[in-house]
């Protein structure tokens, strides 16, 4: 079994992906032997009403659900936002929100993170930081997509002391000391000449890792190819496989 | 037979990573040999500490013999003591190539000297480039080379062997390779951390597979990944993995 908790489909408005769809994605599964996926809608990046994105996916991935698990992305600044998430929770089924706070207008230190997170927590729904989309050394000129600022994570974790966070392509454990420990997804530490990941897993142990691809961006092949490679036991491999992520999402799986 | 030809490395690990690590990372992924360079990526890169730099690589290479080949690098600014240095580690300690930095941009005048010693012993130069899409990125290395700048190179030197670095570097790789399409005999390494799909196959469709070359510059999940999914056949793959350095290192007159 293996579950990839970091994967997008629809339109990238600044550059041309190769495959976009729902299908295309469950087909790059299908190859990669990935069982099960997280999945967000990138057309609600930019959507100025980002919910219309939530009710798009959920239509996509109609048939798909076996496969595909939707995550909502929602913008806290946005008029309705409320009614919208617990739309997402209870018509649309969805039980993780991705928060992408460069492009919808706010600080992940800020008070409307906050609340949109408090808010996700008391309706039961898990919450996904996106540390980032692409790479923002190559951003378009009008893409406002940036890594977030690590350091500023830590107010919004510590607002939540007893929440997991899954934290999507960050670039190092932010969360030391943590009551509940945040979860990261492994294949985004592969420098050092592909040594790095082993040295973070002795460091942290394999119950902080997931798997994430970030398919349909980015090619999926390095990210299991990275796994594959990783000495890990078989019972550490399946909890970065699929069993943290399942204990993450409490049934969804 | 795959051949990194973008890696870096000293032999204590004092900078870059270790030669022994590097070896142990190249044994997990099965790539044969990797280039290896150390260069001096900021202060002022004078001749001396180049050529401490140069002496960790050859240390290096002497540890690993067949595994890890050097790249010299130099500081063109420093004109005979480049060229002395080359001689010595190419001619002398056996060096494939030449490594340079961002302290003048690949068509900068400084250059020639350098790159038309490259063309007597028909050795590659592997040059540091990108195109960094954010205005504010770009003024932090105002001498890094872009594409249009090999292409200004390589008017001047066609029979020159330029290898234009890490095309997933953290750029605008699109640019990059639309830039490289006017620059026909530039070579292009694969390296670099960014996997964006289709990034391989847009490369071949631009600019054919013989002028790509594998890389993983330190990214070797990354490298080796982005190569083994590209929807390409086994000998172009093939070709991109090794084939085409190869037949560059085959060239040489040294």
């Amino acid at each position: 079994m293996r579950v990839d908790v970091d994967t997008w489909i629809g339109h990238w408005p600044f550059r041309s992906l190769p495959k976009r769809e729902a299908r295309d994605l469950v087909r790059e599964m299908d190859r990669l032997e990935i069982d099960k996926a997280l999945v967000g809608n990138l057309n609600g990046v930019l959507y100025k009403d980002v919910h219309e994105s939530n009710v798009e996916l959920a239509a996509q991935l109609r048939g798909k659900r076996d496969r595909l698990v939707p995550c909502a992305l929602m913008d806290p600044n946005y008029d309705g936002w409320r009614d919208d998430l617990l739309q997402c929770r209870d018509e649309l089924e969805m039980r993780l929100v991705r928060l992408l706070p460069d492009y919808h207008g706010y600080d992940i230190d800020s008070g409307v993170a906050e609340e949109l997170v408090a808010h996700a927590h008391e309706l039961g729904m898990r919450v996904a930081l996106v540390g980032r989309l692409v790479d923002p050394r190559g951003r378009h000129r009008l893409d406002p997509g940036r890594e977030i600022d690590i350091g500023k994570t830590k107010a919004l974790l510590d607002a939540f002391p007893d929440e997991t966070f899954l934290m999507l392509n960050f670039s190092r454990i932010v969360d030391e000391g943590r009551k509940a420990p945040c979860l990261y997804d492994l294949c985004r530490f592969v420098g050092e000449n592909g040594l790095r990941m082993e040295r973070e897993l002795q460091q942290w142990g394999a119950s902080r890792f997931v798997l994430g691809t970030t398919l349909l961006l980015r090619y999926g092949s390095p990210a299991l190819l990275a796994l594959e490679r990783c000495p890990l036991n078989k019972r550490d491999r399946q909890a970065v496989e699929w069993g943290n992520v399942k204990k993450f999402l409490q049934g969804v799986l | 037979m795959m051949i990194d030809c973008h890696g870096h490395c000293s032999v204590d690990g004092s900078c870059w990573v270790s030669a022994d690590d590097l070896v142990k990372g190249m044994d997990l992924y099965g790539i044969d040999c990797t280039c290896c360079s150390a260069p001096i990526t900021s202060g002022e890169a004078t001749p001396s500490l180049v050529r401490d730099k140069n002496n960790l690589v050859l240390a290096s290479m002497k540890r690993h013999p067949k595994r890890i080949l050097g790249y010299c690098f130099v500081n063109p600014g420093f004109a005979s003591e480049a060229i002395q240095e080359i001689e010595r580690c190419i001619l002398g300690e056996g060096m494939i190539g030449v490594k340079l930095y961002h302290q003048y941009k690949i068509d900068d005048p400084v250059q020639f000297p350098v790159i038309e010693q490259c063309i007597e012993w028909e050795v590659p130069i592997l040059m540091h480039a990108g195109y960094p899409a954010a205005p504010e990125l770009r003024k932090r290395q105002p001498n890094l080379s872009s594409a249009n700048d090999f292409a200004a190179a390589a008017r001047r030197y066609p029979e020159a062997l330029l290898i234009c670095a890490h095309i997933g570097g953290g750029g605008d790789w699109e640019r990059q390779i639309k830039g490289l399409r006017e620059a026909p005999t530039v070579y292009l390494d694969t390296g670099g951390s960014v996997i964006d799909a289709g990034m391989i196959e847009r490369c071949v469709r631009e600019l054919g597979v013989g002028r790509l070359l594998f890389a993983c510059d330190g990214n070797v999940a990354r490298g080796i990944g982005k190569i083994l999914e590209a929807k390409l056949n086994q000998r172009k793959k093939g070709a991109i993995l090794g084939g085409n350095f190869e037949k560059i290192l085959r060239r040489r007159r040294t």
